[in-house]
């Protein structure tokens, strides 16, 4: 690495869950058995990495490596996350959830926001 | 597998942007010639462009997921030597129907579906616990999201995204993954 080298530590997981019987608290979910997770240290070497936020419907971006995408707050409506440019919303977020993962360079990624929300993202080029 | 009362999914994401810089060199020479104190040397820090941490993670209900999944294969945890039907063990017997298959499902480079039909998806959890980077497409046959070794990916997913939208592959050699597809 030389000083300016840039990269990204991102780590997703999930704790599927199940409740035995009504009013039951949530235990581990006996078909997974355990808690998943993994993580990356993603290398963008001389790479640029930048930040925006959003509070209507608008295009993160083009040829990136890597997006994360926080709905930071929503007040009402939705907030969905394509990455075919718009075309099919495949991903939602709800009030203070993230998505974060390395994109493939054809990935157009675009922010539908309906009703008032703030969307805040970052990417690595 | 006996059927829960309910089923939730909590998930978040953690990222740390980083940059990598010179640290101030503390090393001093003394009279005599030897030296104390730190050379300068390169390490990282919270990228400076970012400047701050992001992620997230679900709260309140999470991600309600149907408490009665229909199938073991939600998750690839459910070994398929863990069928009641294919247990006949008995005491003094070699106990080979324990043996599990590694909770991992193996891909290659062609695009294919990990389970097939037209049910929407409420959640998915992809980790690629191979060595080669595996890629994912949620619509159509352009995979857009890539999950390098040891990577993982989560999401709420929308009601476009069925198990036969969900297709993993790499770009050369195989790879393995374990997954969760909630409906």
């Amino acid at each position: 690495m030389s000083a300016g080298d840039k990269r990204v530590l991102y780590r997703n997981h999930c704790v599927p869950q199940e409740q035995v019987g009504s009013g039951n608290r949530y235990y581990l979910d006996s078909d997974c058995g355990r808690k998943l997770t993994g993580e990356n240290l993603y290398s963008l070497g001389s790479n640029t990495t930048a930040t925006g936020t959003l509070t209507s419907t608008n295009a993160i971006g083009t040829t990136l490596d890597f997006i994360a995408v926080t709905a930071t707050s929503i007040s009402s409506g939705t907030v969905y996350l394509s990455l075919d440019n718009g075309t099919t919303q495949v991903i939602e977020l709800l009030e203070g959830e993230c998505f974060a993962s390395k994109i493939a360079s054809g990935a157009q990624p675009v922010v539908t926001i309906s009703g008032t929300a703030t969307v805040d993202y970052m990417t690595g080029t | 597998m006996a059927v829960p009362n309910d089923r939730r999914i909590v998930y978040g994401s953690f990222v740390v942007p980083q940059i990598a810089f010179n640290t101030t060199s503390t090393e001093v020479t003394r009279e005599e010639g030897s030296t104390a104190g730190t050379a300068s040397y390169e390490d990282w820090k919270l990228d400076t462009t970012v400047a701050k941490r992001f992620g997230g993670k679900s709260s309140g209900d999470h991600v309600q997921i149907t408490h009665d999944q229909a199938e073991d294969i939600w998750t690839s945890m459910t070994s398929s030597f863990q069928i009641w039907e294919l247990f006949d063990e008995k005491w003094g017997l070699s106990p080979s129907i324990w043996g599990t298959d590694g909770s991992s499902v193996a891909v290659d480079n062609s695009l294919s579906v990990i389970r097939s039909g037209s049910t929407a998806v409420k959640f998915l959890y992809i980790k690629n616990t191979g060595t080669v980077e595996c890629q994912l497409a949620l619509e159509g046959d352009e995979p857009d999201i890539l999950i390098p070794p040891g990577a993982a990916v989560s999401m709420r997913t929308t009601s476009s995204v069925t198990f036969a939208t969900i297709k993993v592959a790499t770009a050369s050699s195989t790879t393995t993954i374990e997954y969760v597809i909630a409906i």
